[in-house]
């Protein structure tokens, strides 16, 4: 399970990815998760399972869905109390739920 | 207009619009393509900071302590070695228009698909063509730094979207099959190179003959309205009220006003860092560290001193999100202050989040135009603590002290809007563990 979250520099992102590996180990699941900055999600995209956005990029949403359609691969917004919140086991099921 | 027609407008109207502006082609290409420069400025900055150690002969008295002492000592060094230790500043900030023309062209081609090394040589061909005069067998390197940011910016637009041009219209040399790609490759970019070199070098003699400048001087001149406009107290104002009306959308409103802002932010800072090492004074106020470290302190919104009021309040979640964030938002990154608390769509906290940054960035702005603070002309990374990074983007200790002093003024601006909104989460905490209460899912 390869989960690619993104935002504008991947800083924010980074905090989320943090709080989701403790969730993803606490559940015993084998996930790879990164934060990427925006401008490199095209050249990165393929090689994950599924693409969250933060919210504060949500307006990349249909043309990221365009540009990860052609590889099959979901995307979504995260909820924006879950992020402010860095709730990163809410967000980690998000991810599970879109792949299912 | 009511309040939440108001809302309404910026979330269904606005938000899309900026969107839709943040994600245009060509600011985007200029805004990557400066991004791509900032390790080599930063580089060039570290030269900078080596070479203007923060004291000043003039001001030490009869009987200076040891950490003055050694900063003379410093400082005799950096003036006997002056030249060695500015060489990596000659190669990177001093040549900042090849960086520019090559990281510009580099990404709009990316987004048009075209080969990238072929556009970066044809940007950088034109760039160099129109901007450094070779005399003597010598290249002048006086239009490749700073003042020939703009040009490097129209330069490397401009030779990407006719190298596109050109090829949509197949007008290159065919190899037949079985010639290697690279070698094919090489001559498709032959008739293209022609062109916008013929292109190029005509505009550049025709503007020599009729206004006797150099086409990077020309432009300059053309903008520099638009540049005055930017570096002034209205300037300040407005980029920093369009950011935070963005981000109270919820949409990242810091990456979008920098796609229209930054060229300017880049090219004044560094001017500054071109005046400073020539000896003369500096010029602009408003520059990239400044709106690092005196608008966005702590993060968009100036929430850095908001985080310390969370610390302390009644309100569990503005609690939790004070212990959260008070971290990241010491390297002024607030995401989850904005969109926890939440300062999204928040009536009331919609006056101090649109509006505290705005005002705290004119206060500075005035500060450093009555030369109280020293102007920036070092360009530290944006996620450096603010008090350290206006210190280190000045070199003069009383930035750091405005930093702080700003903060504390935007706390205070924040504070009765902070207290209104902690009240009412309160009661509803307090509703709603009484609830429970009577639910009976909480044992006393």
């Amino acid at each position: 399970m390869k989960i690619l979250l993104t935002c504008n520099a991947g800083m924010s992102t980074s905090l989320m990815v943090e709080k989701m590996k403790e969730a993803a180990e606490t559940k015993g699941l084998e996930a790879f998760i990164k934060a990427e900055a925006v401008d490199v999600f095209e050249d990165v995209v393929e090689d994950y399972d599924v693409v969250l956005l933060g919210p504060q990029i949500r307006y990349k949403e249909n043309e990221f869905k365009k540009i990860a359609g052609e590889y099959g691969i979901p995307v979504a917004v995260i909820d924006s109390a879950a992020y402010g919140l860095v709730n990163g086991a809410k967000v980690l099921e998000q991810a599970l739920e879109m792949v299912k | 207009m009511g309040k939440n027609k108001f809302f309404d407008f910026l979330e269904n109207k606005f938000m899309p619009v900026m969107g839709q502006i943040s994600n245009q082609r060509h600011l985007r290409a200029v805004r990557d393509g400066l991004i791509s420069t900032i390790p080599f400025t930063i580089v060039g900055s570290a030269a900078l900071i080596l070479r203007f150690p923060p004291v000043d002969p003039s001001r030490v008295g009869s009987n200076p302590n040891f950490l003055i002492r050694l900063l003379l000592v410093w400082k005799s060094w950096a003036d006997a070695n002056g030249d060695a230790i500015m060489m990596p500043f000659q190669m990177t900030m001093a040549l900042l228009g090849i960086f520019a023309v090559i990281g510009i062209s580099y990404s709009l081609a990316k987004t048009y698909k075209l080969n990238p090394l072929s556009s970066i040589g044809m940007g950088l061909m034109s760039y160099l063509l129109v901007s450094a005069p070779a005399t003597d067998g010598t290249l002048s390197m006086a239009y490749l730094d700073a003042k020939g940011l703009f040009t490097a910016i129209i330069i490397g637009i401009l030779s990407v979207e006719l190298l596109k041009f050109l090829e949509e219209r197949e007008i290159t040399i065919k190899m037949p099959d079985g010639v290697p790609p690279a070698v094919a490759s090489s001559f498709a970019t032959l008739i293209p190179a022609f062109i916008l070199m013929t292109i190029f070098y005509f505009i550049s003699l025709i503007i020599q003959s009729t206004t006797g400048m150099l086409l990077p001087q020309a432009i300059m001149a053309m903008m520099a309205p638009a540049v005055n406009a930017v570096d002034s107290p209205f300037g300040v104002f407005f980029f920093a009220l369009l950011c935070q009306l963005l981000w109270f959308t919820g949409i990242h409103g810091a990456s979008t006003v920098g796609a229209i802002q930054q060229a300017f932010l880049d090219q004044n800072w560094m001017r500054n860092a071109e005046l400073r090492v020539a000896g003369e004074s500096m010029k602009y106020v408003y520059t990239t560290p400044f709106w690092s470290y005196f608008v966005v302190i702590g993060g968009s919104g100036a929430t850095l001193a908001l985080v310390f009021l969370y610390l302390k309040s009644r309100s569990k979640q503005l609690k939790s999100i004070g212990k959260l964030s008070l971290l990241p938002s010491l390297f002024n990154i607030n995401e989850p202050v904005i969109f926890g608390s939440p300062l999204v769509l928040n009536p009331i906290m919609f006056i101090p989040f649109v509006f505290v940054q705005p005002i705290l960035g004119v206060i500075a702005y005035f500060v450093v135009k009555f030369g109280w603070v020293g102007k920036a002309f070092i360009n530290p990374p944006w996620t450096t603590p603010a008090p350290i990074g206006a210190f280190l983007s000045t070199l003069d200790w009383r930035a750091g002290v405005l930093v702080i002093v700003l903060a504390a003024l935007g706390g205070l601006m924040y504070y009765p809007f902070f207290k209104a909104y902690e009240k009412q989460l309160v009661d509803k905490e307090r509703e709603e563990q009484q609830d429970d209460i009577a639910e009976g899912s909480i044992s006393l």
